[in-house]
This record gives C-alpha cells, structure tokens and sequence, in this order.
C-alpha cells in the first residue's frame, strides 16, 4: 500500500513537472522567423525552373508561402500531381515529409534550427498537352440530356465559356478541400455540357482528373456526375464520378493516337436532381 | 480560520477579475456580436419601460408591453433565452453609458465574468462541503485553470454562464437531499439555468433519475427517503422563470416556445474537423466529445479526476465510507453532457463548449482524488507538522500549476489550444483536429491591417464581419475600412481578403489566389506557428 501511495505521487508530480514545463516553454518549440528565412533562402538560391516547392506538414504552407510565395505560381500551388517536377523541395518542420515527396530520391537535407530543407530528384513526366492550359482553343456546346432538343453553342467571355444553363471556366478548385487547378463545369440535372479541343496533341496516355468542387453541394447532394471522353468521335472512356471520389484519377490509353493532333471531347452530364460543381483536368502524357 | 464562505468569495472575485483582464485581449466572436446587439436592444426595452412607469401615464406603460413594442426588441436573437443578454444590456448601460467605467465590450462581457466568478465560488463550496476545503481549492481552481472554459467564460455568450446555472442547480439539489430548505432554491437555479440556456432542459433527467436512485436505495425505509421538494419547486419555478424573464414569450407563450425547440431541435449542421475529416453530417462519431475532452483539459486535471473517481467508486464498492461525497451525482454529471452529444443524434455542433458541464464536476472529482492521496502520503511518510504542511502544499501546487500553465499558454487563441496527449496546438493540428471557429481570432491581425491597409480599402473580412462594428467602437479596428461582403463576391471586390483557418474554410484561400493573382499571403498570424489567419493582397 505505502508503495502504491508513494507511486500515485510520483506519477503526479512527473506528469505535473512535464506538463507545467511543456506549457511554460511552448515557445521554444516554434520555429523563428530567422530560421525561416534562413531555410527559404537557401531553396530561394538554389531554385531551378522546373522545381517544385512544398511544405510539411500542410498546415504549415501558409507560413512557408509567406517566405517563398513568390515563387510558387497559382500552377504550382494548385497542382493536379507531382508528376511533371524534377526536383522537389520539402521545407519541413517536426520531421513531416509532403506526400509529395515519398518515393523520391533525398540528393540533401539541410537542417535551419527547428526547420529542414531536403531536396528531392526525381524522373519528371513531360506533359504533351495540357487542357486545362488549352482550355483557350477549346469549343462549348450545351445539349438537353435526354435527346429532345438541339444542341447550341456557347459563347466565350474573357476566359469563360457560357452556355444558356451551364458554363465552363478555368478556375482553382477547391476538392478535398485541396486546391486544384482545373475547368469547373457547372452541371446542370437536364443538360450536358460539351467542351471540345480541335488540336490536341496526344501521347500515350491520356490522365484525366476530376473533383466535385463545392463541399457544400456534395453534402446536399449524392448523385453521380457523368463525363465522356472521346477523340476523333471515337468514345473512349466514361467516368463515373461520385461524391466522395474526391480528385479521382483516371487514365487512358491513348497509344494509337499518340504523336498526332485529335479531336478530344469531353461530355460532362450533371447529376438528377440539383446543380453541381464539377473540376475536370487532363493532361496527354508520353 | 477564514470562513467558507468568505474563502468562496475571495475565490470567486479572483477568478473574476482573470476572466475580465483576460477578455481585453480576447477576440470578438460571431455570435457574442449578435449577443451584444441583443443586449442593447433588450436593455433599452426596459429603460423605456422604466421611463414609461416613471411618467406616470399607464396609457405609455400599456404601449410598452404591447406584443408590438416587445416584438421591436425581443425578436431579435430569440432563438437563445434572454437572460444573460438582458444582464449584458444592463452592464452596458450601466458601466459604459452611465458611468463610463468601461468600454463597451468590457460592460458587456462583466456579467459573464461574474457568471464565471460564481462558478469558481460554487466549485470550492461543493468541493469543501463534499470533502475538505483542500478539496474544494484544488477544484476552484482546476475548474478556472480549463483552457476552453477560461476562453467561454470571459465572452459574452451563454455557454460558462449555463455551466454556473447547472452547477448551482445540482449543488442546491445535493443540498437539499440533507436539508429540505434548499429545495426552494433549487427550483430557483432551475429556472435560471432554463433562462440561460437550452442545456438545462436535461437537469430534470438528471435530477430525476439520481432522485430515483436513491429512492430505490432507501426502500421502505421512510427517514431515509430524499424529499420531493426540489422537484416539486423544480417543476413550479422553471417554467415560471421561463416564462417571466423572457418577454418574447408573453403574447404566444405555447407557440413561440414550440419555435424556440424547433431552432435547436432542427439546428444547422456545423463544419468541424475531426481527424482530418469535415464533419457535416450527422451521426456524429460517438468518441468525439469524449475524445475532444481529453485532448483539450489539462492532462493533470483528467488523471486526479480520473483517479478521484476510481477512488470514490473503489470506497463505494469496498463498502467504506465516502462521507457526504455524492459520487454518483458527480460522475453522472460529468458524464452526461458529453453523451447528449455522442448517443443522442445531435446535430454536428463539435467543440467542447456544448458540454463544459462536465469540467467543474471533473475539477470536483479532481480535488477530492488529491486530498485522499495527499493524506495517504502523509499517513505513509509519517509526515507531522510544518513537514506535513509542507507536503500539503506541495501536492496542491503539483496539482494546480499545469493547468494554470496551459491555461495561460492558450489565451487568447484557446479554441487552437491542445493538451500534453496531443501535442500542444502543432500536435493538434497535425492530429487534424478543428483549429477554431467563430472568427475571434482576427482581432489578432487588426493591428497589421491597420498600419498597412490603403485608405478606405474594401476588405473581405470572411468570418469577422458580424464582429466589425464593435472592434471599431473599441478602438481596435480603423473606422475608414469597409466590407466587401460575403462569399465570392465579397473576396472579388476586395483590396485585401482574411482567410481565417478552419478545413471547410480552405475554398476563400484558394479563391484569393485565383483572383489577386498571387499565393504568397502578406500576413499570417500564427499561434505556436500554426496558421490561425492568413492575410492576402490583390497584386496591383
């Protein structure tokens, strides 16, 4: 008994003496504004074009694009992958690693106090086309779903393409609350929306990635969004995506129209019963 | 020796006069604006109803209480009784208008603070009358050292004053089980706990049910049966409270109450982050409450109240005496408010205020745990005299001081605040866990908007513009500055737009990104170097 008491008071005051101290000293924990301008200028200084920038763990990114923001476009922040940097720089803080940058080679890691910089080589994966970049060249067109009426064109206004229910736009989205950066269909329940590239240059693979945008209609709403992919008229593969998919990918064999320009169309159909926000991005890859 | 009741109440200011020095550098939060628009409105009721009977001319008096003049000023906020709101009007008009004593949000925010004050009182008397004033200290003061209370308690707002109205319900019925004149006041506090807040349509339950028990366990034994008193009184005084403190009520008093259940009955779904996942929808993972507790309390405070339990049950069971503790009223309790949330299908509401009744019936358990280790050691060491003292003291100390710690480590910024198990706020974070609500935190980047917005800069405020206008009566906020709105429009026509972090609100950063042409923020404000709101530029 007299042992156990004693343990009680023991354990007590460990548990005290660590919390009381871990309270107390919090601050010492948090990296400094020196280390980190001391850890960005060292990726600012060794920062290559087709570098990518990112920070671990997420939560800290605000904080490090306060340093480096400048050199982080909307493309790079907004990325639908990784895929297509060579080298990747991971500013990170109580040893996080960005998803990013598992599966990459560490070249070197340098430590800024409470901050690591690690860089990362990698194979980069060259994009043939991007359609959300080309999204300029494409064509709108809107047609009821169930057949009964004509099909009509959409008229273009700066970068968005408006059709009489739906619209197209590049945008960032917002899907798993992650920024994407893609086209936004506004789909609607009676219309599919068709968007159209006359000279889309392909590769072996066509990537196509799609996110509902909006948390907001996907809690209202559980319905699927339809999207078909064709080129030259040939229907090449139909996507499915459900609430909850969040940044679904889906890839393509495109090796028997690679190292030409197509037609590519894709057809968005939106779910029965509402609107909602559909991100679509697609990339041909080698 | 200082009386109970005088240690009660030196206690009781301290705790008081924490919470109001606290709340002049705590943020301003969505509802507590409303909260302060209600309490002007429903102050000046009654200031023009006193100016009307003063007059003299019963023809002005009947216009006043007309459902017409009451609806002009009750039906704003009436999804909330009006108690505390009324109180927070009268401080007003009282310390700010009259006299001059306080600023606005300081007169608003004293009753609240008082509410506070009363609960650190009762906290000591229910812990000295349950077990020892040692008992009743280390509770007071575990409960005032509870990071999320001690951010609740300085707001105006309802969710510390209905842990206060809670308490002192359950403590006047535990008195009343040994002397039947608190039965009277039990109804009273009843009433007022209905008058502060819906949470105590669940005391009847509780009361009832622990009522119930100790009926069984008295079975025919007709001395030992607890009188009906406080039920009866109970029963009588709430819903007359109810109805009297609240003039909304008057003209309709069946089909205005039916509304006010159906706003809570039928309550919007809330975003919150658990684990890395948005909770939006109901059924509510049933760990969360339980979890979020014992992420957010001191860990000290959970193991004493923890262990004060196991002891009191461990007594109970080995059939030893407890003495007047009521252990099963303070573990029932404790438990109760959290299990509203987890079992009952509630709507997704998250954070830890829903259920701060649990904290003082924890802090209770608490200070009872540590008064039987302290006199344990004491019988084991052979301690005596000043050693004994000593010992004593040590114990409290050891007890105390890291809640106080993280009590004082989590202010302003406590809705971000996490305990020793999760790693503090960056723990919290990195466990994926809501980072805040309500806005409050902006005030903490109104400074840097100050000196550097442009003159009459348009801004989108996100979830800080209910709190705008009392940030500039405050003195706090530039008065040229004006708002852009709400959702995309608002953050497309702003010179400067806050993103203030929380998962769901992750769509207005990327917005800003998309229209002011860069991702590189101007300002961030950070607690512990976790990102509480991210301030961004258009690019000229």
């Amino acid at each position: 008994m007299r042992h156990r008491v004693l343990l009680f008071a023991a354990g007590l005051a460990v548990v005290s003496g660590i919390e009381t101290a871990r309270a107390l000293l919090a601050g010492r924990a948090v990296a400094t504004p020196e280390e980190w301008q001391a850890a960005t200028s060292q990726v600012r200084a060794n920062l290559q074009p087709e570098d990518l920038i990112v920070f671990a763990p997420r939560w800290a990114d605000p904080i490090g694009r306060l340093y480096l923001g400048d050199r982080i476009p909307v493309e790079m922040a907004a990325r639908a992958d990784a895929a297509r940097y060579r080298r990747i720089w991971e500013v990170s803080l109580r040893g996080a690693q960005a998803p990013e940058a598992v599966g990459s080679h560490p070249v070197s890691t340098t430590h800024h106090g409470r901050i690591r910089v690690t860089l990362y080589q990698k194979v980069p994966i060259e994009v043939a086309y991007d359609f959300t970049s080309q999204h300029g060249r494409a064509h709108a067109s809107e047609f009821p779903t169930d057949g009964r009426g004509n099909e009509v064109a959409c008229y273009s206004e700066q970068s968005t393409l408006h059709c009489p229910e739906t619209r197209v736009e590049p945008r960032i989205l917002t899907v798993d609350f992650q920024p994407r950066r893609g086209l936004e269909f506004s789909t609607s329940p009676s219309h599919t929306t068709r968007l159209e590239f006359p000279e889309a240059r392909l590769g072996k693979v066509l990537i196509i990635y799609t996110g509902a945008s909006e948390y907001d209609t996907r809690k209202h709403l559980d319905a699927p969004i339809h999207i078909e992919v064709s080129i030259d008229g040939f229907r090449l593969s139909e996507i499915r995506h459900a609430p909850g998919n969040g940044w679904q990918l889906t890839s393509v064999d495109t090796s028997r129209w690679a190292g030409v320009r197509h037609v590519v169309r894709f057809e968005v159909a939106g779910a029965p019963g509402g609107w909602r926000n559909l991100g679509l991005h697609a990339e041909a890859r080698p | 020796m200082i009386s109970l009741g005088r240690m009660a109440l030196w206690l009781g200011l301290m705790a008081t006069a924490s919470l109001a020095l606290g709340g002049r550098t705590e943020g301003f939060n969505r509802d507590e604006a409303q909260y302060f628009d209600a309490g002007e409105l429903y102050s000046q009721w009654y200031g023009e109803l006193g100016e009307a009977i003063a007059s003299g001319r019963f023809q002005r008096v009947r216009a006043q209480v007309s459902p017409e003049a009451i609806d002009r000023r009750f039906s704003f906020n009436h999804e909330h009784p009006a108690l505390m709101k009324t109180l927070y009007g009268f401080s007003w008009r009282l310390f700010h208008r009259t006299l001059g004593w306080l600023s606005d949000a300081q007169a608003m925010r004293l009753p609240a603070d008082l509410a506070g004050g009363l609960l650190v009182a009762l906290v000591y008397l229910f812990g000295a009358q349950a077990c020892s004033r040692r008992a009743g200290l280390v509770a007071a003061l575990l409960t005032l050292g509870a990071p999320r209370l001690f951010f609740h308690a300085q707001l105006a707002c309802f969710d510390a004053p209905i842990v206060t109205a809670w308490l002192g319900t359950i403590y006047c019925y535990w008195r009343s089980l040994t002397d039947r004149r608190w039965g009277f006041w039990t109804g009273v506090a009843f009433g007022l706990a209905l008058a502060t807040k819906h949470n105590a349509f669940f005391l009847p339950i509780l009361i009832g049910g622990h009522w119930i028990i100790i009926a069984i366990v008295a079975g025919r034994r007709v001395e030992a049966l607890p009188s009906a008193r406080p039920l009866v009184w109970m029963a009588l005084l709430g819903p007359a409270i109810e109805y009297a403190h609240w003039p909304w009520l008057w003209y309709h008093p069946i089909e205005r109450f039916r509304e006010y259940l159906n706003f809570h009955l039928h309550h919007v779904h809330y975003n919150f982050e658990y684990f890395g996942k948005n909770l939006n929808q109901p059924p509510y993972p049933f760990s969360e409450p339980f979890v979020l507790t014992g992420l957010t309390l001191p860990v000290t405070t959970l193991l004493l109240g923890l262990g004060g339990f196991g002891l009191l049950f461990w007594r109970w069971w080995r059939k030893q005496s407890a003495g007047r503790t009521p252990a099963l009223l303070l573990a029932v309790n404790a438990l109760f408010p959290p299990s509203i949330i987890a079992f009952s299908g509630a709507p997704i509401f998250g954070e830890t205020k829903h259920w701060l009744a649990t904290v003082p019936f924890l802090a209770i358990a608490a200070g009872i745990g540590l008064d039987l280790l302290s006199h344990r050691c004491i019988e084991v060491l052979s301690l005596r005299g000043r050693s004994a003292q000593a010992a004593l003291a040590l114990l409290v100390v050891m007890a105390v001081a890291p809640a106080l710690a993280e009590t004082w480590r989590a202010h302003p910024y406590a809705l971000t605040h996490y305990n020793l198990l999760a790693g503090g706020p960056a723990g919290g974070a990195d466990l994926g866990m809501n980072r805040q609500f309500w806005g409050y935190s902006a005030r903490g980047v109104f400074p840097w908007i100050n000196a550097h917005a442009p003159r009459h800069a348009g801004i989108y405020w996100h979830d800080a513009s209910p709190t705008l206008n009392i940030s500039v009566r405050e003195g706090l906020l530039r008065a040229d500055l004006h708002d852009t709105g709400l959702e995309e429009p608002g953050v497309r026509q702003a010179d400067l737009g806050l993103v203030i972090h929380e998962l769901h609100f992750n769509k207005y950063e990327h917005w800003m990104w998309d229209f002011y042409g860069t991702t590189q923020p101007s300002y961030v404000l950070a607690d512990e170097g976790v990102p509480l709101v991210t301030v961004y530029e258009r690019r000229k």
